[in-house]
């Protein structure tokens, strides 16, 4: 008894818990793509100009379709931009002319790879240029991350349902049994087990989202970002999955295990 | 035909308990089948259920091979087991009146028609033992009550009357007869065969791997009796569930 209570009580923990760290992978993933990814809606490419090149360059972007949008820095600007950078070289940058900064160029672009070719024909124009690209490892590891989490939910979750139909079973396949015999159809039997079920993983998934919120709050005291809450929906999202998984799995649980029962 | 059983072969591990089995089972019949202990009456009694399925040929079930009953048939399947199959901690009366609890009957017209069998069968001193109280005979009949309390078209008993005295298991047997008598197909597994003989009843032997048809020896004088003297009026009981395919 000690031990089965034992087992039950820890999977439902772990169930709590590996809930908990997905609701927080969900959040981390949303505030990622919210806060970094905007940003790299289009390639953003970094372009030197050559020394008056400056109005040629204007004249290939404004007529080109591909530019989203584009800001010019000149000498003054990113010698500035240099000096702000890095504050510990203001003194060495401060008294150097403004000529040694090369004039620049921002440039935002729906298809990189098709600006940078022009760019190529444009020798007299452009320095070099480099092409910006957001953190896609980051974000991938994020995503395997909530995905890992989330089969491990599902699996968690199936554990502790199978368990408990398990020890549901023990105490009821005499009566099943019977109730088969008498030509009972199982969903009549199921939806009061249902119940049982449903309660349980309703009380673990509220544990689930306290923990997330907690860890929530303790995120961002810690890594001063823009953070954004996660929405009241997505809380009752999730607590309105987990029900409906729990019923999903436990009938074909159950399906499969009164399927097994006999009449004799 | 209700069943069919196409060659059929059972074994149990290496030891083989029928072989290529040939029977056919007609609505509106009333057979019995013996045989000694462990000849295989109730892997016979199983396999017409569904419990049991053949390692060799096909049982065949209102002409379709038979996997398992369907809840729609089984409604419409009295089945009696050897072993007792009502719920300990549920009282007498509400054992034998689950099947109409299945079927949503109201409480009222529910309650009448278990008095009725608790009546017919002497149990009415016991409605409200509990199951787990009564005696061996007194289980028997309320397995029995409980399995014909619907009026099955069809009914599947092993070994419906072995914990009961000879009276009493004529009382169950004339209750069959009744049912038989009223268009319902009854088969009965047994180690003792009955006392009494009817032109009407099919006879079956179970032995050597195989179920063989035994010619009836009719008694006429012993199957005047039988049937005779009408425990209930089988119009009493409602006429619910009868589905035209059994």
């Amino acid at each position: 008894m000690i031990r089965f209570f034992l087992k039950e009580a820890g999977m439902l923990t772990a169930f709590v818990i590996l809930a908990g760290l997905l609701l927080l992978c969900l959040w981390v993933s949303e505030n990622f793509q919210r806060n970094v990814f905007k940003d790299f809606q289009n390639t953003q490419i970094s372009v030197v100009i050559k020394d008056r090149g400056e109005p040629a360059l204007k004249e290939l972007l404004a007529n080109n379709s591909n530019v989203v949008q584009y800001k010019i820095y000149r000498s003054k600007d990113n010698k500035d931009r240099l000096g702000q950078l890095y504050p510990e070289l203001k003194n060495l940058i401060g008294p150097l002319e403004d000529k040694f900064f090369p004039t620049s160029a921002i440039v935002a672009v729906k298809d990189g790879p098709a600006f940078l070719s022009l760019l190529k024909l444009s020798p007299q124009i452009v320095e070099t240029q480099i092409v910006h690209q957001p953190p896609m490892e980051l974000a991938r590891f994020i995503q395997i991350l909530t995905f890992i989490f989330s089969l491990l939910w599902l699996l968690t979750l199936t554990l502790v349902l199978y368990f408990n139909l398990e020890r549901l079973t023990a105490k009821e396949q005499a009566r099943w049994s019977l109730m088969k015999m008498l030509g009972e159809r199982p969903e009549r039997l199921f939806l009061p087990l249902l119940y049982g079920q449903s309660l349980r993983i309703g009380v673990a998934s509220v544990f689930a989202i306290l923990i997330a919120l907690i860890s929530v709050f303790r995120v961002r005291t810690m890594f001063a970002w823009n953070w954004s809450a996660i929405p009241f929906g997505s809380w009752v999202g999730f607590f309105a999955l987990s029900l409906l998984m729990t019923a999903v799995i436990s009938f074909v649980l159950f399906y499969q295990r009164f399927k097994r029962v006999t009449l004799g | 035909m209700l069943f069919e059983f196409k060659n059929v072969g059972k074994t149990y591990g290496i030891q083989k308990i029928f072989h290529d089995v040939k029977f056919k089972l007609d609505r509106g019949t009333f057979s019995i089948v013996t045989g000694p202990s462990g000849a295989g009456k109730t892997t016979f009694f199983k396999m017409l259920c569904g419990i049991e399925r053949p390692n060799e040929g096909e049982v065949h079930f209102l002409g379709k091979k038979l996997i398992e009953h369907s809840p729609t048939h089984l409604k419409n399947i009295g089945l009696i087991f050897q072993s007792p199959k009502g719920l300990p901690d549920m009282s007498v009366a509400e054992n034998i009146g689950l099947p109409l609890a299945i079927d949503r009957m109201s409480k009222s017209e529910r309650d009448g028609k278990v008095a009725r069998w608790l009546d017919i069968l002497g149990l009415r001193s016991k409605a409200n033992a509990l199951y787990r109280e009564l005696s061996g005979g007194e289980i028997q009949k309320a397995e029995f009550a409980r399995a014909l309390i619907r009026k099955p078209r069809l009914i599947l008993a092993d070994e419906p009357t072995a914990h009961l005295d000879s009276v009493q298991a004529d009382l169950l047997l004339d209750v069959l007869w009744e049912h038989y008598k009223d268009g319902a197909t009854v088969f009965i597994s047994t180690h003792h065969p009955p006392r009494f003989e009817h032109p009407e009843i099919h006879r079956y032997h179970v032995s050597n791997m195989t179920i063989r048809r035994i010619g009836a020896s009719v008694d006429l004088s012993q199957a005047a009796n039988l049937g005779g003297l009408p425990l209930f009026d089988p119009a009493q009981l409602q006429d619910q569930n009868s589905e035209e395919t059994l």
